[in-house]
């Protein structure tokens, strides 16, 4: 069915993040000239000190940031949508970004920095998308029953809702100096991250994504339902929870990282589907290239579309994400 | 098999001993307690509801007994390690799934998870048994546009590839046009390996089991010989029907308590 295009799309989607890595790291809000560019990329002895500050220091750890979010969130989409079985799975809808924004924000306001750095906001973020995922899972588990489909989603909205209305109580009785840095990043935004948040973004994304591919016979077994990977010899349980805290780490990394970051976790799973199939051997590389370009794209035109200010990651990803969110739910209705 | 008091011997497959699962306070399973011996074909029988496919459910180990045990292979079902346990037992379910997204072949390649085969055996074992099913031609086709009886085609090719010492067989015959019951439970039944094969098809039932454990209301009533089991009182008690077992068939007369049929 696929078998036979799959090479040519890989390439052409590491063509395309690798295009747009360059270009995100050489447009933006401050125009530099061409040659300058490449004297301060090649860190030449006569390119301007400030313009090495923008390139180096601002703009590719943020380019990279997006690259590793994009493709963190697009492999936890996969993940969590063949655990669930679950077109409409995400990080975003099943309340997980909510938790890890609310953990971090209430760590900023309560706890006292050295404890904050001590144990690293990531950590906490990754406690908080845990703690969320946990609630939803609960209030949609049924004993008698496999899980309900759209209770799941339900669920994860409610549970989103609880998270984000502590979030703005937290920013409501906090000094307003912070509210409006904090609003900002809770709308998304890859805006200030600095080389020092990378390191274990990365590590943590690798890690999973070799994980996830030594086990894609397992995934594509979870596909045909618990009963059948169980029958098939498939340690379902397990296989289940390494894949909820997988998907809480990433989650709550990016989310530390650069706020919420809704879609490309639902989204991005299923136009990788459309192009090669579902087994997760091809899946999971397409989704996370894919993810990785979409997101470093969106950034750029965050940054350069009202330049000089910039608009929020939301704001363009929900348009983005509109019109194919409509079409899986159109398609999710009959299996539901 | 079935013998009450057997001595130990070691072509057993599976030894149930009052065996019960419950669910909250719903008993599907009630201390069922059978031997199953090696080279049987035994037929689960029992009207809708009767706790068949929750005790096929303790055998592929999707759910634990909450009380008794079951001994397979001389040890602790629980002792065998998963993927182990698979490869010598394999299972068709009944329910259907979603397979969108994945190829013909993909889908039955999987049957052979628990084993760790070459490509070229996986290969060759795959196509066989997809020529089995009639789905060779169609190998590359997206498995999610199957129809019922396809996909219930598709995973007898998972445990045809598979082939293990032990067919469990959850109403192999839904879905399946009369050819293909006919055809792949013949296909089965030739290979003199041990199957447990649920049917709520009596006919059916009769035409392959030369033993039965007959369930009603989550008890084991009765097992032994298939003729001993079905008997024409239990058939009207507990199928509600007037008829008798003769020659591998079972004549149906009439529902009980209605006369005749004009």
């Amino acid at each position: 069915m696929f078998a036979a295009r799959y090479p040519l799309l890989t390439i052409g989607a590491s063509i395309a993040l690798i295009v747009m890595l360059i270009a995100g790291v050489f447009w933006g809000t401050a125009p530099i000239p061409w040659q300058e560019k490449l004297a301060v990329l090649l860190r030449a002895p006569d390119a301007k000190s400030s313009l090495t500050a923008i390139i180096w220091e601002w703009r590719m750890p943020r380019v990279l940031a997006c690259g590793l979010v994009g493709a963190a969130l697009a492999l936890s989409g996969t993940l969590i949508q063949t655990a669930l079985r679950n077109p409409l799975a995400d990080p975003y809808l099943l309340g997980l970004s909510s938790g890890a924004s609310a953990a971090a924000v209430a760590a900023i306001i309560w706890l006292p920095a050295g404890i904050v750095a001590a144990f690293g906001l990531p950590l906490i973020a990754f406690f908080g998308a845990a703690l969320a995922f946990g609630i939803t899972l609960l209030m949609a588990y049924n004993r008698e029953r496999p899980m309900d489909r759209l209770l799941v989603i339900l669920a994860g909205v409610a549970v989103s809702l609880l998270f984000q209305s502590f979030t703005a109580f937290l920013l409501h009785i906090s000094d307003p100096n912070a509210t409006k840095t904090a609003l900002n990043w809770l709308m998304g935004s890859a805006a200030g991250t600095n080389w020092q948040e990378l390191p274990i973004m990365a590590i943590a994304t690798i890690i999973v994504t070799l994980l996830a591919l030594s086990q894609h016979k397992q995934l594509d077994a979870l596909l045909m339902g618990d009963a059948r990977a169980t029958s098939l010899g498939v340690a379902t349980a397990p296989l289940k929870l390494a894949i909820f805290l997988a998907t809480a780490l990433l989650t709550g990394l990016s989310v530390s990282i650069m706020g919420i970051v809704g879609f490309v976790g639902l989204i991005v799973p299923h136009l990788a589907r459309q192009l090669c199939g579902s087994a997760h051997k091809k899946l999971i590389p397409l989704a996370m290239l894919l993810g990785a370009s979409i997101l470093v794209f969106t950034d750029l035109l965050c940054r350069t579309l009202l330049a000089p200010s910039e608009l929020p990651l939301a704001v363009l990803l929900a348009l983005f994400a509109t019109p194919p969110f409509i079409l899986i739910l159109r398609q999710t209705r009959h299996v539901a | 098999m079935l013998h009450k008091a057997s001595p130990k011997s070691s072509n057993t497959i599976f030894k149930l001993e009052q065996v019960g699962f419950e669910i909250g306070d719903k008993h599907l399973v009630k201390s069922c307690s059978f031997e199953v011996h090696q080279g049987h074909f035994v037929g689960l029988l029992g009207p809708n509801g009767a706790g068949k496919s929750s005790l096929l459910k303790l055998l592929y180990r999707e759910k634990k007994p909450t009380t008794g045990t079951i001994t397979a292979f001389d040890r602790s079902i629980d002792s065998w390690n998963r993927r182990a346990f698979a490869a010598k037992v394999g299972t068709v379910l009944q329910e259907k799934a979603q397979l969108a997204g994945l190829t013909i072949e993909q889908v039955a390649s999987l049957g052979l998870f628990p084993l760790a085969c070459s490509k070229k055996e996986e290969h060759q074992r795959v196509q066989h048994a997809l020529e089995l099913v009639e789905l060779w031609d169609r190998r590359s086709e997206n498995a999610g546009y199957l129809s019922g009886g396809e996909q219930q085609r598709l995973f007898f090719a998972q445990i045809l590839a598979l082939d293990p010492e032990v067919y469990l067989l959850d109403e192999p015959n839904n879905h399946l046009d009369i050819y293909f019951q006919i055809r792949l439970l013949d296909h089965i039944k030739a290979k003199g390996k041990t199957v447990i094969a649920s049917f709520h098809d009596i006919n059916l039932a009769a035409r392959y089991c030369d033993q039965a454990v007959l369930m009603h209301q989550s008890e084991m009533v009765s097992q032994g010989p298939l003729e001993e089991v079905l008997s024409p009182e239990r058939l009207k008690e507990i199928y509600r029907v007037n008829a008798q077992f003769n020659n591998s068939a079972i004549t149906i007369h009439t529902p009980v308590g209605i006369d005749a049929v004009r």
